[in-house]
């Protein structure tokens, strides 16, 4: 689209954002261009139909309608300006150039907005080839293992040849001092094909649980380098999956598959010369249910796919289903509803019995056909092989010989056709893996990045967020916290108060404005220095499966035994701890199930105490233990508070109402800021929320009779 | 703002082997220390991390609940005073670590262990792995009685006792 912008001489061109719904409202193209002085907006014909000066825009905004958003400016003369529309499709690249308009005085980056991790599924390299990357370190041992199999395959077809020999020229021959040299030759011949065979195993399977290896700690290593907004892409069960169950599907190709592979190509073609050499009649009849076979095997395998995915998915719907149900098992006997789920479960195992029946049906109409086809062949081979043994055009040995092969011919074509179905699963196995090793964290350090010393010196400018481009969750939020200074965010739920603490973190990037801490852009600062000077304690802690000593010692790795309990005490948890049998070494079981909520939340608030953080986050910290517990531990987290820059999300305000400065948040954005006092004498939000939990109840007259 | 250090040194009093006396209080089951001179009485000595630091003691008032000193380990301590904490500690701490395995079998309810420890031979039932922890080397079984068995370093068992534990590891 030709647009004459007439710029003038220090005007250039920023960016430009094409919409898809032009001017007249319909379905179009309707053009943004930002420049260094000004927002354009262009028709489909490149006809300017808006121009605004930047230094006339107050605040830029995008509002979300049904189907479509529009870019929304307040100018500073409180007008509002609709510039341009565009449909949800767009929401993020419009995003991006509101970003820009706000930004557009400033020399830093524009941040995109949380893209989420996207996958890519067009690769340079088969998915199979990528994984067989993993196995050059171990290329020898592959190649060994391989080998051996070929040669074993080489070493299978000289007993046939041997037996020729044997009835031709020695049994029938009457040659017995040949006998036993024919015999050994044999005996030597199988047993160098075992230990090739042992070889072959060994070495494959050594590199295929190397790889295996390999490939796990890569997939995790990878994993880690993600933020946790990877599992807004991912369910973390899709995660364990590609480690667990894909890495073994991947094995399966490189212990078994590839070798299978290569050993039944190699031995089809040798096998195929051989017979073709003794008696090229006889081989082409052995040859004749080839075509048959092919056409077979390429029916069952389009067909097995299906059964084969619907089989799968019954089975899983089963596993989904107990995942599901035995953990809920109070629920389920609280409710009294066992036959209820009975039924339920045998519904579902109903359709694996029907799925598997499917599956044996196919199996049944495909493989006793591939059976007979062998059977006849072979029988015809017996008839024309023995009338030509009865016409002395052949010997028996030849005979003997060609039937022995015939039965090695027919063997790699079988393995050939089981393994259509493995591979397809090893392959797609590889192309997740593929996928998810090819992604890149959209938040991570940038080569500017710094290592700063904390003060805690917190300002959020303009902050605004959403985990999806359509819903802001933060809109426009400003405030600022000084160093040692303590402050409360409250509101209802879902008004944003854990979302700040997340931008805080980092595991999101806001989607405008910014977040200085000292003064710095957190994206400047080094993600490992800000995050282990920011402790949290959130309302649901996360223990891991190990002594309460290690998940203590999670906040600082080189902690002494004294730390530990130094830390363990300011959380109140020394006693509880003492009073069990295994003291700091009892185990706290997966997830922290074998300790009760208060005793998992304690622990958690002493892993956070030890790591001595610039940065104190409280959310919810004390939400499941007891009011006589959670005071010792405000006491506690009072001490340690001291000096510290603290944050307290609590639903509980009388846990904040001493703070230094209270933020309250509404709907994603900052209705209230101020004391206790302060906002309760402005009788707003903070002091109706105050009055609900803690309003008087009216003091009951009693009666008189 | 006072860090985790500051805050160990002042509520964790660490005392040198030599600067500490012991005595045991036989009526009370507890024990009188002297550090320094100072005295402190009704002391009950405990093994805060049994498994993975046997030797660290921590003196506790049984009074006051007052951690009172530790003593990072205790094999430091002189001859005498060594054998009196060992032996109060011995009873408190009935942990015997498992020499032998002589074999494990599953009757479909449980696995019944058939160990030889340092405190004798000993038949046990356990559940599951649910019951058999790992603690860095250490294997540290709980039977459903929820009496404790140590294995110190499942590396050094002999080849029979660890073809067993494979059943239940």
């Amino acid at each position: 689209m030709e647009v004459n912008l007439d710029l003038s001489d220090d005007e250039s061109i920023i960016a430009r954002f094409e919409s898809d719904i032009g001017v007249d409202g319909r379905y179009g193209v309707s053009q943004l261009i930002i420049t260094n002085k000004r927002c354009i907006v262009c028709d489909d014909r490149g006809r300017i139909v808006n121009s605004i000066d930047l230094s006339s825009i107050s605040s830029v905004n995008i509002v979300d309608y049904v189907g479509n958003s529009e870019l929304k400016l307040i100018l500073k003369d409180g007008r509002a300006m609709h510039l341009i529309r565009f449909t949800k499709s767009l929401r993020r690249e419009f995003n991006e150039a509101a970003n820009l308009i706000e930004n557009a005085s400033s020399t830093r980056a524009i941040i995109s907005n949380q893209r989420g991790e996207q996958e890519r599924t067009s690769f340079k390299m088969t998915p199979l080839l990528f994984v067989l990357r993993f196995a050059l370190p171990y290329k020898l041992a592959l190649i060994l293992g391989i080998a051996s199999g070929i040669a074993s395959i080489f070493l299978g077809l000289l007993p046939p040849y041997y037996l020729r020999i044997l009835i031709d020229d020695v049994i029938l021959g009457q040659r017995r001092e040949q006998l036993i040299v024919i015999i050994v030759i044999i005996v030597v011949t199988q047993a160098l094909s075992s230990m090739l065979g042992a070889v072959r195993s060994y070495t494959l399977s050594y590199v295929s649980l190397k790889v295996m290896y390999s490939i796990r700690v890569n997939l995790f290593k990878h994993i880690m380098r993600f933020q946790p907004n990877i599992l807004d892409t991912y369910e973390s069960g899709r995660l364990i999956s590609r480690i667990t169950d894909d890495a073994s599907r991947v094995n399966w190709f490189l212990s078994w598959g590839l070798e299978q592979l290569l050993r039944s190509i190699i031995s089809l073609a040798s096998v195929a010369t051989m017979i073709f050499a003794l008696d090229p009649r006889l081989a082409m009849i052995a040859s004749a249910p080839l075509p048959l076979l092919i056409l077979g095997v390429s029916m069952f395998s389009r067909k097995a796919r299906w059964v084969y995915h619907y089989e799968w998915r019954r089975s899983t719907d089963v596993s989904a289903l107990l995942v599901d149900v035995i953990p809920g098992f109070t629920v389920v006997k609280a409710y009294c509803m066992e036959g209820y789920e009975e039924d339920r479960l045998k519904t579902k195992l109903n359709e694996v019995v029907k799925a598997g029946l499917k599956s044996t049906i196919l199996n049944l109409k495909f493989f006793p056909m591939l059976g007979f086809a062998i059977s006849s062949a072979t029988a015809i081979i017996w008839w024309v092989g023995g009338l030509e043994v009865l016409g002395g055009r052949i010997t028996l040995g030849v005979l003997s010989a060609f039937i022995s092969y015939v039965s090695q011919f027919y063997g790699p074509i079988q393995t050939l056709i089981s393994m259509v179905e493995p591979m397809k699963r090893a392959s797609t196995a590889a192309e997740r893996i593929q996928s998810l090793m090819s992604m890149e964290p959209s938040i991570k350090d940038s080569p500017k990045s710094i290592d700063l010393d904390i003060r805690g010196w917190i300002k959020f400018e303009n902050v605004w967020f959403g985990y999806t481009p359509y819903t802001n969750v933060l809109k426009n939020i400003n405030f600022e916290i000084k160093p040692g200074e303590k402050v409360g965010i409250v509101g209802p739920t879902g008004s944003g108060k854990t979302t700040i603490t997340k931008l805080l973190l980092r595991f999101y990037d806001v989607s405008r404005g910014r977040i200085l801490l000292d003064g710095v852009d957190i994206r400047d600062i080094r993600i490992e220095s800000l995050r282990r000077q920011i402790g949290i304690v959130s309302q649901d802690p996360r223990l891991f499966n190990d002594s309460i000593f290690n998940n203590i010692r999670y906040g600082k790795p080189d902690a002494t035994p004294e730390e530990v309990m130094a830390a363990a005490k300011i959380a109140l948890a020394h006693d509880f701890i003492l009073e069990k049998p295994l003291r700091y070494d009892t185990p706290c079981g997966e997830g922290g199930g074998m300790l009760s909520g208060g005793e998992r939340q304690r622990i958690a608030i002493a892993r956070t105490v030890i790591s001595d953080p610039k940065i104190l986050i409280l959310d919810e910290a004390t939400s499941s233990v007891d009011t006589i517990t959670e005071d010792g531990i405000k006491k506690a987290l009072d001490n340690i508070a001291r000096g510290r820059t603290t944050i307290i999300i609590a639903h509980r305000l009388s846990t904040v109402k001493d703070v230094d400065k209270l933020i309250v948040l509404d709907k994603g954005e900052i209705v209230e800021i101020g004391t206790h006092e302060e906002l309760l004498a402005k009788n707003g939000l903070y002091a109706k929320l105050w009055n609900t939990q803690f309003q008087e109840k009216p003091i009951e007259t009693p009666v008189n009779p | 703002m006072s860090s985790i250090k500051d805050y160990a040194r002042i509520a964790f009093r660490i005392v040198d082997p030599d600067r500490i006396e012991i005595e045991y209080d036989k009526e009370k089951d507890l024990l009188t220390i002297y550090i320094d001179g100072e005295r402190y009485d009704d002391v009950e000595p405990i093994k805060p991390f049994p498994l993975s630091n046997p030797y660290y003691v921590l003196f506790r008032s049984s009074i006051t609940h007052e951690d009172i000193c530790v003593v990072r380990d205790m094999r430091k301590l002189k001859e005498d005073q060594r054998r009196l904490l060992e032996r109060i500690l011995d009873r408190r701490y009935f942990v015997p670590s498992i020499i032998r395995v002589y074999d494990i079998t599953y009757t479909g309810e449980y696995y019944i262990c058939r160990v030889n420890t340092d405190k004798g031979d000993r038949t046990f039932k356990i559940i599951g792995r649910r019951n058999v922890y790992r603690i860095d080397n250490k294997i540290v079984i709980v039977d459903i009685d929820e009496n404790i068995y140590l294995i110190e370093d499942y590396e050094k068992m002999d080849r029979r006792s660890k073809e067993e534990l494979m059943k239940i590891i």
